[in-house]
């Protein structure tokens, strides 16, 4: 997939994912993974911009299996960024739909 | 590349960033990879999987606001992460060097001011030294009370001083050896009046009581000489007191233990102070005390100034 588009919509996919779950980095980059194939160096610096800018909260919880494992959750700002941008992605994606539609009849 | 290389290096691309930033980012990339490991990936093929270092850098720092040439210029040196940890390390030491010149130089100058403050000591230690016969003879008829009090206090603050002065000892010392220097040079000179008066007093009062010897064998003889025995013994006990009082000032060198003894010393030695007159008893009592001394160098003469002292 062309790596422009991954990138555009990569914070959105993270956003939602988080929004429905609080995860760490590594279940998160293997949701997103599920979604578009996603270099896993570039999750976790995504992860820190949006920690950086008070999208995300973190927390520490105890695993069975090593040690304490970091959650990312969605804050207040959060949600409404993610609402921002799904809404700007529905309207970009609806014009360049309509654009190539219109291509269609140029045929 | 193994983990360890891969987290230094990384961690030498953020060198720019706080401590705890680091380490956070770094734990959690070690996480990941470990996970990766438990499902049965290698080492190298999780690292892989992260891309380029010097790219993953860059967009971490981005999160930042960091300029992204940052983390380029850093991975460009053959080894970042040790060039970087040598220079914590020599600015580490540096600033220990730093700091442990100005506290050096503070210790210097408190050193100087305690060496200072021990001269002042010592010359308030010889007016003391000087003033105590006199203080001794007027107190000596009010009882320990007033010594007792004051000894205590000394000995506060001498012990206070000496526990600040831990620290700065071998300056103190050095301004307690000129100080006990001077002490020791005075008392040598106020020994030697006092021994010499006591010397001249002792040879008449031996003279006196030859004189009243003689005088008592003549009354004997039934000559008319009643008065000049007495004036004879008179002069004996008076020039044997005075004697007495002069070897009691004569100021020997200190020892601790004495200080012990001290107390049941003294209300003698006061009395003997006060009673001038009543040579017999002071004879006695001087006498034993003073013979006593000579043994073991040092008495309750000295108590007081021992006391003082310390």
């Amino acid at each position: 997939m062309n790596p422009q588009f991954k990138k555009g919509v990569l914070e959105l996919i993270v956003l939602e994912c988080v929004r429905r779950k609080d995860r760490y980095g590594y279940e998160l980059v293997e949701e997103v993974s599920k979604v578009i194939d996603v270099n896993e160096g570039t999750i976790y610096p995504l992860l820190k911009r949006l920690t950086n800018e008070h999208y995300f909260e973190t927390y520490l919880r105890e695993s069975s299996e090593g040690p304490p494992r970091k959650y990312y959750h969605l804050t207040a700002a959060g949600i409404l960024y993610r609402d921002s941008l799904e809404a700007e992605w529905e309207e970009f994606q609806q014009q360049v739909s309509r654009f190539l539609e219109e291509g269609r009849t140029y045929e | 590349m193994n983990k360890e290389t891969f987290l230094e290096e990384l961690r030498g691309c953020l060198e720019v960033l706080e401590d705890q930033e680091q380490q956070d980012i770094l734990e959690e990339y070690a996480q990941h990879i470990d996970i990766k490991i438990q499902n049965g990936q290698s080492e190298e093929d999780a690292i892989r999987d992260f891309g380029p270092l010097k790219e993953l850098a860059a967009e971490i720092l981005e999160a930042y606001h960091v300029k992204p040439e940052f983390g380029e210029g850093r991975g460009r040196k053959g080894l970042p992460g040790i060039g970087s940890v040598n220079l914590k390390a020599g600015e580490k030491k540096l600033r220990g060097f730093g700091t442990a010149l100005r506290n050096g130089l503070a210790a210097a100058g408190n050193g100087i001011g305690r060496a200072f403050r021990s001269v002042g000591r010592a010359g308030k230690r010889f007016f003391c030294w000087i003033a105590s016969p006199f203080r001794k003879r007027r107190e000596a008829g009010e009882g320990r009370q007033d010594g007792a009090a004051e000894i205590p206090e000394i000995n506060r603050t001498e012990r206070a001083e000496a526990g600040k002065a831990a620290p700065y000892g071998f300056l103190k010392k050095l301004g307690h050896g000129i100080g006990s220097l001077i002490c020791w040079f005075l008392r040598l000179c106020w020994n030697i009046f006092w021994l010499f008066f006591a010397l001249c007093t002792g040879c008449f009062a031996l003279a006196a009581l030859f004189g009243f010897g003689m005088m008592l064998i003549l009354l004997f003889q039934e000559y008319p000489l009643g008065g000049a025995t007495l004036v004879c013994l008179g002069c004996f006990l008076a020039g044997g007191s005075m004697a007495g009082i002069c070897m009691s000032l004569i100021r020997r060198k200190e020892q601790k233990k004495e200080a012990d003894k001290g107390p049941g010393k003294e209300p003698a030695e006061g009395q003997a102070g006060v009673s001038s007159g009543a040579g017999a008893e002071l004879e006695t009592k001087e006498a034993p005390e003073e013979s006593e001394p000579e043994n073991d160098g040092d008495r309750e003469p000295e108590e007081e100034w021992q006391e003082v002292q310390k």
